[in-house]
């Protein structure tokens, strides 16, 4: 075997090495897409369970509030009271530095039960314990060695920290070295004495949680809590993932759909190949088997010549892949940490599974890809081959029956979707087998569309056009692999944009509806987060009440609560004030005809229609929620198109929620702005009434448009990231599929040169040929895309987040993708083009 | 330029030299040759000799490595690639050994190439080409694919294309070299026909294609013999 590896192989590849770069990187770009996504989703699993060791520090168990936010500090004593353990609470809040971009970690912790738990190596100053008249200074805070230099601090200044009464100044009690916790979110972690962290954020008596070491059996321990607690109270290991991060992990992993089709690409692209090293070497095999060589060892020889090149491949594209996770991640956390700050990647984490999956993936995609023409050839006999010309790959009879079985595959699709919500991920099932359908009905497409294009074609050049639709319609198969990769790829980049544009579209009507106000004064600055519990401060709605032109204003408090195995939004909000401000445009937002005494009563809530698809719940079901006074049941209202939170929305009358939650406090204020006055001043005057003791944000409508559809497009940049590699691949399709067109016609090409084909006439055959293909390829993708994003990946929004979203057409992508598919097809043809014109006349008509 | 009577083709002091792997090979040595128009000239000689490569010169798809060739009065070695092709579309028709035939064309199609390539429309070539194949005696397979002809058929479908732009040079490299004896004796008959309208020059190792010629030219060695 290593004697044909060497003479056979080895020489027949080294003469064609931009055809062996064409297939060897099709796989590279293909695993690429495939460890690329696997090295972000470890890197980032991984490094929150390094956040959450890091702020955990050594605890071996946590205690929590079940479903609720807040653990009062009077468990702690019932904790404490166990023995045989070492309790620390730990207040965990994200906030602002006035001034500043980046968010800030505050961990309120108890210093003196905090020895055991985290390592705070203190570089500069003490830890509060050591001076326990410290608090008399002021309040104390203590930084990382990173923070203090990027904002130019030293031990004893001080600095401004924004908190539910305003911002307030802080002491810097110690400066740490950037080790352990110290070091997470790029040194943005600070430490605050629990008391001044709790009376600073409005947090007194409650921790967020209260950590657990011991020596004896942790499983014990735990038993033990769980009795002394009871079931208000949840007890658990530090945990490995949270909901914000589950959301958005599973929107990383969708992307690997995009690396499925990259390498079915891939898969032609390698098929292509194989096929044409096959047909160019019959001679050689024949003569080959004529001296000897079992049908097994020539079909092993080039199995083996493939399967190595998609090794190579694979090494390849597992590099590309780790250096594209690099940027991924950077785009990816600043998104995950958007929605909450939770996880710091800071090194990649590349596991040995990654590496062999990436390696087995792409070898065993070449391998698949190099059976069926391997095997095929090995069907002729040695006579036969050394006859060269006489084979043929594949007769054209059986592009039916895999149109036949095509059309089978796009039936199935449509048979999933019709069994809608029967079964997780059957949206993407249904994709796959319309994608998987597509494909196999496209070579008897091409046929038919290729010859009823020949006359458009011949109008645009009498014998070129004629020539190029010849050459489509004599190899249909190899022309529809090609079609169908680069229409795989667009076909994602119309659809991921049609979801997003239907999100954005249907957002904005929602917003246009459900926001009554001419202002929203809010303690949250959506540039570094778009979710924190942090409040507006107690004197706030009368300061904006004073502003000359301000009619009234409705408070509204939002919170996530856990229900079921999701994090719910729950928005309570005056509704009185609310319906006075939607009657006044005659609108009713949310409130629907007849429910507002029901909602002022306490009765029931309104749903968002997501929340209701997600928990198949409808008017009239009750939904129970648990408060720190226990379970309560609401009356569902009805239920209201809405696009805030992907888990679910429920809105509730905010006295109601204040007394069942025991929390008065507010998150945003809305306010309606008196008829005929110059609204631009009013807000100006709202910012300066505010400023001097406040750090709030002023948004009116369009600026939260803005805000949600920002933080779509960044969605979209990590999928298109992935759909520029799959177009790329695309392309390397289209040049390989045109070089082995050349090829094969060497003698013809030859032969028309002879006779009077000038070299542009060669270029313009080839060009037209390029851009039917991509102009199929981008027209059946745009039509794909759209088809998916109507059906099955609707139906994949509507099981993720419950949105249902009718049909949107993304007119600017569509063209941008059919741009791409001309540009890509004008491009493609460049190298082809200069192969044929390059052909010599005499060798090519000599050649028999 | 040449007077619009003087030679078809003429050699002056030809040497081609072609490289062969790591040594240069000298297909053609000095060779001086006048075809003057209307002539059938039959150019003969072992293999080696340099029959193929001075087809080829006259052709215009090579050009000498020394020495001047000149068809239809234009000098080759001056023309670039666009040029020399034009010259072989409208001046020169060829005749090739193995038919090469387009095998997704008709033979209508396959006849109608060259003028196609010359702007022409199919639709006004193509009854000229249906002329053409008519007198090589293949109107009953108009409607064929090369595939489905026998040797000799596909080579009249390549005189065909070859006359069909009317040029007034035909070149013939072997054109019975890969032909039945009965098959073979009707293209050289064919040929002679066509050259009491146009200049006809075959490169053959048939023995038989001297007697139809007008004119015997020998090759040794890269020289005239």
């Amino acid at each position: 075997m290593s004697t044909l590896l060497r003479y056979f192989s080895a020489r027949y590849l080294r003469r064609h090495p931009v055809r062996v770069f064409l297939s060897v990187m099709s796989v590279a770009l293909g695993v690429a897409l495939f460890a690329s996504i696997d090295v972000s989703n470890t890197s980032t699993e991984a490094a929150f369970r390094r956040t959450v060791r890091a702020l955990s520090g050594s605890a071996q168990l946590q205690v929590v509030k079940s479903r609720s936010f807040g653990v009062e500090e009077a468990a702690l004593a019932r904790i404490d009271a166990l023995g045989g353990l070492q309790a620390a609470p730990v207040l965990q809040l994200g906030t602002t530095v006035p001034g500043s971009p980046d968010g800030l970690v505050v961990m309120g912790l108890d210093f003196a039960r905090e020895a055991s738990f985290r390592l705070w190596d203190v570089a500069e100053g003490e830890k509060p314990q050591v001076n326990p008249l410290a608090f008399l200074a002021g309040d104390l805070i203590l930084i990382s060695r990173t923070f203090a230099a990027k904002h130019g601090l030293k031990l004893g200044g001080g600095f401004k920290i924004d908190t539910p009464t305003g911002p307030r100044p802080v002491l810097i009690g110690a400066i740490f070295k950037d080790e352990g916790p110290a070091q997470l979110f790029g040194g943005n972690v600070a430490v605050m004495p629990l008391k001044t962290a709790q009376k600073l954020f409005r947090r007194p008596g409650s921790v967020d949680r209260v950590e657990i070491l011991t020596k004896g059996s942790v499983e014990e321990v735990a038993r033990q809590l769980r009795e002394a607690l009871g079931p208000d109270y949840t007890v658990r290991p530090p945990p490995e993932t949270n909901s914000f991060l589950d959301e958005a992990m599973a929107r990383l992993r969708a992307l690997l759909g995009v690396g499925v089709v990259a390498l079915l690409v891939g898969i032609f692209i390698i098929y292509n190949s194989v096929s044409i090293s096959v047909v160019e070497r019959l001679r050689e095999i024949g003569t080959l088997r004529a001296i000897g060589a079992t049908r097994r060892q020539v079909f092993g020889v080039i199995l083996l010549e493939w399967g190595i090149l998609g090794l190579i491949g694979s090494a390849g594209g597992l590099g590309i892949g780790i250096g594209l996770a690099k940027s991924l991640i950077r785009i990816w956390t600043k998104e995950v940490n958007q929605v909450a700050m939770v996880v710091d990647v800071s090194q990649l984490d590349i596991l040995p599974r990654t590496i062999a999956g990436a390696l087995f993936l792409g070898t065993l995609t070449t391998l698949v890809a190099a059976v069926y023409p391997a095997n095929e050839a090995m069907s002729i006999s040695p006579l036969d081959m050394m006859r060269q010309g006489l084979f043929k790959m594949r007769q054209a009879g059986g592009y039916f029956r895999s149109f036949l079985i095509g059309l089978g595959s796009l039936g199935l699709s449509l048979l999933l979707l019709l069994e809608s919500l029967r079964f997780p991920n059957v949206g993407l099932l249904a994709s796959f087998f319309a994608f998987l359908g597509a494909a196999l009905a496209m070579p008897q497409a091409t046929l038919w569309v290729s010859r009823a294009a020949s006359p458009l074609l011949r109008r645009f050049s009498e014998l070129c056009g004629f020539l190029a639709a010849d050459n489509i319609a004599k190899h249909p198969q190899r022309t529809a692999l090609t079609v169908i990769a680069l229409a795989g790829a667009l076909a994602m980049m119309v659809s991921s944009s049609s979801i997003v544009a239907g999100i954005k579209h249907r957002s904005s009507e929602w917003m246009e509806d459900a926001l009554p106000f001419d202002c929203t004064v809010n303690s949250i600055d959506y540039a570094s987060t778009l979710y924190a519990s942090a409040a507006v401060p107690e004197d706030v709605p009368a300061l904006i009440q004073s502003v000359e032109g301000v009619d009234f204003s409705y408070g509204v408090r939002a919170v996530l609560q856990d229900y079921g195995e999701r994090d719910i939004m729950i928005f309570a909000i005056n509704m009185d004030g609310y319906d006075r401000m939607q009657k006044l445009r005659g609108r009713s937002g949310f409130i629907l005809p007849g429910t507002l005494p029901d909602l002022l009563s306490g009765k029931g809530v309104i749903v968002s229609d997501n929340f209701a698809l997600l928990h198949h719940l409808k008017k009239g079901d009750s939904v129970e929620l648990s408060t720190p006074r226990g379970l309560r049941k609401f009356e569902i209202l009805g239920s209201y198109e809405e696009y805030t939170w992907p888990q679910g929305t429920l809105y509730i009358h905010r006295p109601v929620f204040e007394a069942a939650w025991n929390d008065p406090s507010v998150t945003y204020l809305d306010v309606k702005f008196k008829p005929g006055v110059d609204r631009k001043a009013v807000r100006r005057g709202i910012v300066d009434a505010l400023r001097p003791a406040h750090s709030l944000f002023v948004y009116d409508v369009d600026d939260l448009k803005r805000v949600s559809e920002s933080v779509l497009d960044n969605t979209l940049v990590l999928m298109n990231i992935q759909v520029a590699l799959a177009v790329v691949i695309g392309f390397f399709g289209i040049v390989n599929t045109l070089l082995i067109s050349v090829m094969q016609r060497t003698r013809e090409i030859g032969l028309l040169r002879a006779v009077g084909m000038t070299t542009q006439q060669v270029s313009a055959m080839i060009l037209i040929e390029s851009t039917f293909i991509a102009l199929v390829g981008g027209g059946l993708g745009i039509l794909l895309g759209l088809a998916g994003a109507r059906w099955p990946l609707a139906l994949h929004v509507a099981q993720v987040a419950g949105y249902w979203l009718p049909l949107y057409v993304p007119w600017t992508t569509v063209w941008v993708a059919l741009g791409s598919a001309m540009m890509i097809g004008a491009v493609a043809s460049i190298l082809p083009a200069r192969r044929a014109a390059a052909i010599e006349v005499l060798e090519a008509i000599t050649y028999e | 330029m040449e007077p619009p009577n003087g030679p078809a083709i003429e050699l002056r002091g030809v040497r081609k030299v072609h490289a062969q792997g790591r040594r240069d090979v000298v297909a053609l040595d000095g060779v001086s040759l006048r075809i003057e128009r209307r002539e059938f000239v039959t150019i003969m000689g072992p293999s080696g000799s340099g029959k193929s490569t001075l087809l080829h010169l006259a052709g215009a798809l090579d050009i000498p490595t020394a020495g001047e060739v000149l068809v239809e009065g234009t000098l080759t070695s001056s023309l670039d690639d666009t040029a020399l092709t034009l010259l072989r579309r409208r001046t020169i028709g060829f005749v090739f050994q193995f038919f090469n035939l387009v095998p997704s064309l008709n033979i209508v199609e396959n006849a109608s190439l060259p003028a196609l390539l010359n702007g022409g429309r199919f639709e006004t070539v193509r009854s000229r080409a249906e002329d053409l194949l008519r007198k090589v005696g293949l109107e009953a397979r108009l409607s064929h694919y090369p595939e489905e002809l026998s040797g000799g058929e596909m080579q009249r479908v390549a005189i065909a294309r070859a006359l069909i732009t009317d040029p007034p040079l035909v070149l013939a490299d072997e054109p019975t070299g890969n032909l039945d004896t009965a098959s073979g004796v009707e293209i050289l008959k064919i040929l002679r026909e066509i050259a009491r309208e146009r200049t006809v020059v075959i490169v053959t190792h048939d023995d038989r294609a001297a007697g139809y010629g007008t004119r015997l030219v020998k090759l040794r060695d890269g020289k005239l013999a």
